[in-house]
């Protein structure tokens, strides 16, 4: 009896082992970008190169997982090294003493069809705020490395919210943001798993 | 009769001088140039340039006598990583030494059928081949920024294949796909 209940207990475990899944982002092949609008006339593109992000699953299925991410303030790259040196200063990230963005995943949620929605909380410049990104799965690749699975999430999120309040009030005569309140993430983003 | 015709001249004057386009010049700092294409099926790979020119001849009430030029630097490109980058200027990808440029010359502007939205055809240059493809534009408006000029505001799409130029790295082997979505988001101040 015993040694039928411990074979249980072991094949539980192996089950649980087994449908646990961690996925690493493949920062290679991954962007994290954003749009500002500017003077209500078109968009400042900008991204930050260094970024990490994993998901983890007990059951190997998306619908319920964990989604932690990172970004490194200090890698964002505009185009212009002016303006990410001005971005870097404390009138926007104050990367001198907020290094960090993080995302941590409160819920995973199936939304529809390759769809998913994940709410979390989103810290930027020491101030955390309810986020939630839309992600869509583009699809999934089976190597000799192991999966691939890749997706495009958006979010929005107003950067009065989080202290970046750099022309805040400041508008062009037709009444336009001088630059605009809410920043655009679009992140292109491939998981490993192994 | 006299006082008519007066008015008539002065009329037709009034209508010449709305329809004649206006030189603007391309705001570099507000202007980015983007790209995405599959990767492995499984998620979109982006970049950009970060050296380009461009020029506008344009009066939205006069659309088609506007004019565009755009010139981008091969070697600027940026994926976010400096050794992909220069593959990218490889002959695999681009082969910036013998074809350092790429280059868009517009032929023809029209309104689209959605508001606010301009098709723009052109000639399109990349790695030494010329195709025809049409941008859809969105007009932002126009704004007079005090110091900082009258400019005006678009983004622009497109789709291409790039096989029709001549880009063929990792078609075959399906690692990259074979459309290429460009975006523009642009600013251009008009010229004194």
């Amino acid at each position: 009896m015993k040694k039928v209940f411990l074979t249980f207990a072991a094949l539980g475990l192996m089950a649980s082992v087994s449908f646990a899944q961690t996925w690493k982002a493949d920062t290679y092949h991954s962007w994290v970008n954003f749009q500002v609008m500017h003077q209500g006339l078109s968009f400042v593109n900008g991204s930050f190169s260094k970024f990490d992000a994993t998901i983890e699953s007990n059951n190997g299925k998306l619908d319920g997982a964990k989604l932690t991410a990172s970004i490194d303030v200090s890698s964002v790259n505009t185009g212009n090294q002016k303006r990410d040196g001005h971005l870097q200063a404390p009138d926007f990230f104050d990367a001198a003493k907020y290094s960090k963005a993080t995302f941590v995943s409160k819920k995973f949620k199936k939304a529809g069809k390759n769809k998913y929605k994940i709410t979390g909380d989103l810290t930027i410049k020491g101030v955390t705020k309810p986020f939630t990104f839309v992600a869509k799965q583009l699809g999934t690749f089976k190597g000799k490395n192991g999966t691939k699975t890749g997706f495009t999430a958006t979010g929005t999120f107003n950067r009065h919210d989080f202290n970046i309040s750099y022309g805040k009030g400041k508008k062009t005569p037709s009444g336009a943001e001088a630059l605009g309140s809410d920043v655009k993430l679009v992140i292109n983003i491939e998981f490993a798993s192994k | 009769m006299k006082k008519l015709t007066l008015a008539l001249l002065a009329s037709l004057l009034v209508s010449h001088i709305n329809f004649a386009q206006d030189t603007y010049k391309l705001d570099n700092l507000h202007t980015s140039i983007r790209f995405k294409v599959q990767h492995l099926g499984v998620a979109l790979f982006t970049g950009g340039f970060d050296q380009f020119e461009g020029a506008l001849k344009y009066n939205p009430a006069n659309l088609k006598n506007a004019q565009l030029t755009f010139r981008v630097k091969v070697n600027s490109v940026n994926t976010g990583n400096q050794r992909r980058n220069m593959h990218l200027q490889k002959e695999d990808f681009f082969d910036a030494a013998k074809y350092p440029e790429m280059t868009f010359k517009s032929t023809y502007f029209k309104k689209a059928p959605k508001a606010n939205k301009i098709l723009v055809d052109g000639l399109l240059t990349i790695r030494g081949v010329t195709k025809n493809v049409t941008f859809e534009v969105k007009d932002l408006g126009a704004r007079d920024v005090p110091n900082f000029g009258f400019r005006r505001g678009f983004t622009a799409t497109t789709k291409i294949k790039r096989s029709e130029f001549g880009v063929n790295y990792g078609l075959k082997q399906k690692l990259l796909g074979d459309e290429v979505t460009i975006e523009v988001f642009t600013e251009f101040i008009k010229s004194k």
